[in-house]
């Protein structure tokens, strides 16, 4: 498990992360979601050792990462803008990788490229931005690391690697308890990958919760009532956000599904529906209610 | 993966990626070694005989020796390019992200850079080395002579590379991107240097008693790497091989270079642990090292450009001007070079204003010399001795020596002067006279040159109880109270000592002694045997030591002692073997005796009366014979109006007067008329001309 306690990082007089505290729990993705400038890379960074905190620490199971090599080949990151030697070939860039993580895959790395159909003698200088990024998911995913962490990595992908990258995590998640940390600025894109979703603000976490457990907690509620049923009550419910056009109402309130389902029979309204809320719904709603406008946050 | 296979597998990787300084490195040393002995047969081609062959030779070993000036700039070169490239990946984003989210600590990551820094350089060093060796021992160069240059070259330039390297890489520590590195690199390497410079400038520029050099700044060379490193080359022993000589280097001067190598070393990796990664990019990496390093080079170039506005306009406007618009102007770079943003070319005004005050205090300081350097003048209690000198007086003497160098060629050696011998061998204990005679220059500091009186330029060196040396030097009006006191002082044996070297020369390091007397006497020169040069300078110097300044004020010189010094001599008979077998016109002149500018002639008085009194019993009469002329043409100098004379006693009485100008230089206490000069002529000789200067007091009036 990786724990940030109260970390502070500052980069002049700029506060990149402020008193920032996270649990990452192993077997599971963790989504790290915000806007640019909120924080992600910098919190990614530090947990894989490249920046030390000014306050606070981030621990691996108990140990300090920084500067502690035992910590550190638990991990494999990805930059936003990774860097290749110039000239170096693919296969290159691979022997460089096995001599620092030990457990390298090369085999499953070969096998990897021809799927991937990523030529191992070809100089990376001359691959494209997502091709780039291709390669550096098969060299973390070789390099056998508990943890991946993932700074932007998605965004270049086109949908159909996109799919491929996700099966192949989703694969090695059921067969080495890999975890894989995925940092994004888009919430579409973490949906339908992540277990945990963490998002942050202006260098601290506003909101971290198992995506599930967001789910089952907040619904998005239809109904439509009898003209003469006058204004309905709605008190039994804990409403999140409303809007009505003309008889339609639309409530997203938190609750179970059973027992919101239950109080809105009791209100006998002549139509209702449960409908599933996205991430992005969950969050505005979830946010909205502790003052922030999230629609000015993420996009 | 053990952690020792894991370093070697990464500085292979590493020395992969950096093939481009490898063949940089090769290219380098493969001209300088192997191409350069390749060339040397061809300089020899027109030459034959075992004396070539052994000069071939001796040139081939002499360019393994460790003063080789192609391998010190390659060094130099290669510090720079190494210490850059190894470490410029921190000034990188990418590439600091790339390297620090590694499993590997940064101890190993800088060892591994650090050392293929080396051994890119000195790997392909040693291999052409070896190489040129190899080809060198195919034309005569002796082996063991080869192998040790090398071994000791290879000892000297890496320490100095370690410490050079070292430097560079810091300055890269300190520095977030290349350029600020490499700027920072001059820093380190000049700074220091530069400032010992200033200080003289300083120093020289408002204190005119002030004695160039006199200031210890000579240490501050050894701070800096480059300076250390030519510094070292200096004073180096050497050791006679036949044929050449070939610098030694004393290991024991290596501890010290390598133990600042080592800190140096230290501290680099120590930065390194501290390096924030979020430094690339940045200008300099640690921040608390901005305003210490800006206000150092704010001091140093502002007190620099005020000395530059002295020299153009030697006006205290124009200095002042010098002086704060240089440190505004440099306060305002650093702050735009520090935040990559001219629209901070005024920041930090508060630290720019302390600046300003500092280096203001400095300058009046130095301008006002408010702790009283020019007149200072020290007790005579506090003095154990002094020394004074002065190109003014004595001119005639010569300090240089000839001496071999490592190829065995002789060649003159002009370290020494008037003022350095005086203060290495003049310990004069009249010290109420010597401080009386600065007490004169002192009051006369400052004061306006007056119109038709002659000034004498002095320097002083006091040697204080304390062991401290103090020097001054003063301009002097030469007058009654001057001749006076130099007077006193001149006639000392202490004060001979510390002016005539002459007289501190050892018979075994001259290799030639000559005599030539007045014409009129004997005339041409006589060479003195080889068995009596010791006796012969001997009662010289005996009679030397007696002579006064009241008896140079009368007297000229009849003759002259010259003698060719030779440092180092060893055995004549080796000496003079060698410079015949040289293939050069100068050797020979100087073992046949051809060369009349090669030696350094003395006066001999006529009260030198054991000397002329040896040189009788030696066959050496300079009294036998008196040649009397019966012509003498005078000339004007200035408009060249000229008169003959023929009258016998017109003529007698210009003789009288006449001294010939190869001995006028040789006493300076004499006064010549500046008028005259003139050639006498005995009808029927054709082939006795000389010039002569007239003494001013024997003048015939027919002259005046």
């Amino acid at each position: 498990m990786i724990q940030a306690v109260n970390v502070t990082k500052r980069f002049d007089e700029i506060v990149a992360v402020n008193k920032l505290s996270a649990q990452i729990r192993e077997g599971s993705v963790f989504g790290l979601v915000g806007t640019n400038g909120a924080g992600k890379s910098t919190f990614l960074r530090m947990v894989s050792g490249i920046l030390k905190p000014d306050e606070g620490e981030i621990l691996l199971d108990e140990v300090g990462v920084f500067e502690t090599v035992a910590a550190k080949q638990k991990f494999f990151y990805i930059s936003d803008d990774a860097y290749y030697f110039s000239n170096a070939s693919v296969k290159e860039m691979m022997q460089f990788y096995a001599l620092a993580y030990p457990n390298f895959q090369k085999e499953r790395f070969f096998k990897l490229l021809k799927g991937f159909e990523l030529d191992a003698n070809r100089k990376v200088n001359t691959f494209s931005k997502g091709m780039k990024k291709q390669l550096s998911i098969l060299l973390a995913l070789c390099a056998k690391t508990d943890y991946i962490l993932c700074d932007e990595t998605f965004d270049g992908l086109d949908p159909v690697m996109r799919q491929a990258v996700k099966s192949l995590f989703a694969e090695d998640m059921q067969e080495r308890n890999l975890t894989p940390i995925i940092a994004s600025h888009n919430l579409r894109e973490l949906e339908d990958i992540c277990d945990h979703v963490g998002l942050l603000h202006k260098g601290g976490i506003l909101l971290s919760k198992e995506l599930d457990a967001m789910k089952l907690d907040i619904h998005k509620l239809q109904c439509v009532f009898a003209e003469d049923k006058g204004e309905p009550d709605f008190s039994g419910f804990s409403i999140l956000k409303k809007e009505k056009r003309g008889r339609l109402y639309t409530l997203t309130v938190r609750g179970g599904r059973e027992q919101v389902k239950a109080e809105m029979e009791a209100q006998q309204p002549l139509f209702f529906e449960l409908l599933p809320l996205s991430l992005e719904e969950i969050f505005i709603s979830e946010t909205e209610v502790v003052g922030y406008d999230i629609k000015k946050l993420i996009f | 993966m053990t952690s020792k296979s894991l370093f070697f597998k990464w500085m292979r990787e590493d020395i992969r990626h950096r093939l481009w300084a490898l063949a940089l490195s090769f290219l380098a040393w493969f001209f300088i070694f192997p191409v350069r002995m390749a060339l040397i047969p061809g300089d020899y081609e027109d030459f034959d005989g075992l004396m070539a062959k052994q000069q071939m030779a001796v040139r081939a070993e002499g360019w393994f020796a460790l003063d080789n000036g192609f391998v010190i700039f390659v060094m130099l070169v290669g510090a720079i390019l190494l210490g850059a490239s190894s470490f410029s990946y921190l000034h990188s984003k990418k590439k600091v992200d790339f390297y620090h989210s590694l499993p590997v600590r940064r101890e190993l990551l800088f060892a591994v850079n650090f050392l293929d820094g080396i051994l890119l350089l000195f790997v392909p060093y040693l291999l052409c080395a070896l190489a040129g060796a190899a080809q060198a021992m195919v034309f005569g160069a002796r082996p063991a002579i080869l192998f040790w240059n090398i071994a000791q070259s290879l000892g000297f330039h890496l320490v100095y590379y370690l410490l050079l390297y070292a430097t560079v890489v810091i300055a890269m520590m300190m520095t977030g991107n290349l350029f600020l590195g490499l700027l920072g690199t001059g820093v380190f390497f000049f700074y220091v240097p530069m400032a010992a410079i200033l200080i003289e400038g300083l120093f020289s520029t408002f204190f005119d008693s002030y004695v160039y050099g006199s200031v210890q700044t000579g240490w501050g060379n050894w701070i800096s790497p480059v300076s250390a490193y030519f510094m070292s080359l200096e004073n180096l022993p050497f050791r006679n091989v036949e044929g050449g000589s070939y610098p030694i280097l004393p290991w024991g001067r290596l501890w010290m270079p390598l133990l600042c190598a080592l800190l140096l070393i230290g501290f680099a990796l120590w930065l390194y642990k501290k390096r924030p990664s979020e430094a690339a990019g940045r200008a300099m990496a640690f921040p608390l090292s901005k305003t210490p390093i800006k206000v150092l080079l704010v001091l140093l170039t502002s007190l620099g450009g005020c000395l530059i506005f002295a020299v153009i306009r030697d006006t205290l406007s124009w200095m002042l001007f010098g002086l704060l618009f240089t440190a505004v102007f440099v306060h305002s770079l650093i702050e735009i070079l520090y935040h990559f943003d001219f629209r901070k070319l005024f920041a930090h005004l508060g630290q720019l204003a302390c600046c300003l005050l500092v280096v203001c205090a400095i300058f009046f300081a130095f301008y006002l010399d408010l702790f009283g350097y020019d007149h200072y003048l020290p007790k005579s209690e506090e003095l154990e001795s002094a020394a004074i000198s002065s190109y003014g007086q004595d001119s005639w003497v010569s300090y240089w020596f000839f001496q071999r160098n490592k190829e065995g060629e002789l060649e003159q050696n002009w370290e020494s002067n008037v003022y350095e011998y005086a203060k290495e061998h003049m310990f004069l204990e009249d010290k109420e006279t010597a401080l009386a005679l600065a007490q004169i220059g002192v009051e006369n500091l400052g004061k306006e040159r007056e119109e038709e009186q002659e000034y004498i330029q002095v320097r002083f060196c006091y040697r204080l109880k304390s062991q401290k040396e103090v020097e001054r030097q003063y301009r002097i009006p030469v007058d009654d109270a001057w001749e006076e006191n130099y007077s006193k002082l001149a006639d000392s044996a202490q004060f001979k000592d510390g002016k005539y070297p002459l007289l501190q020369q050892s018979s075994e390091d001259i290799y030639r002694m000559q005599v030539k007397f007045h014409e009129g006497r004997v005339y041409g020169k006589v060479e003195i045997n080889e068995e009596d040069i010791a006796e012969l300078l001997a009662v010289y110097q005996k009679d030397f030591y007696a002579l006064t300044v009241e008896e140079q004020k009368e007297e000229v010189p009849i003759g002259s002692l010259s003698y060719l010094p030779v440092k180092d001599l060893g055995d004549r008979k080796v000496f003079e073997r060698e410079q015949k077998e040289r293939n050069d016109d100068w050797s020979q002149q100087i073992v046949e005796g051809d060369a009349d500018n090669d030696v350094i002639p003395y006066p001999i008085y006529a009260s030198f009366q054991n000397t002329i009194e040896w040189l009788k019993q030696h066959g050496v009469d300079e009294s036998a014979e008196r040649w009397q002329p019966d012509i003498c043409r005078v000339t004007r100098w200035y408009d060249e109006e000229n008169q003959m004379y023929s009258e016998p006693e017109q003529v007698e009485a210009l003789y009288e007067a006449a001294v010939p100008n190869e001995y006028c230089y040789l006493n300076d206490w004499m006064e010549y008329n500046s008028d005259w000069e003139g050639e006498f002529e005995k009808q029927g000789e054709t082939n006795r001309k000389q010039t002569y200067q007239f003494r001013e007091d024997k003048l015939p009036e027919f002259l005046q």
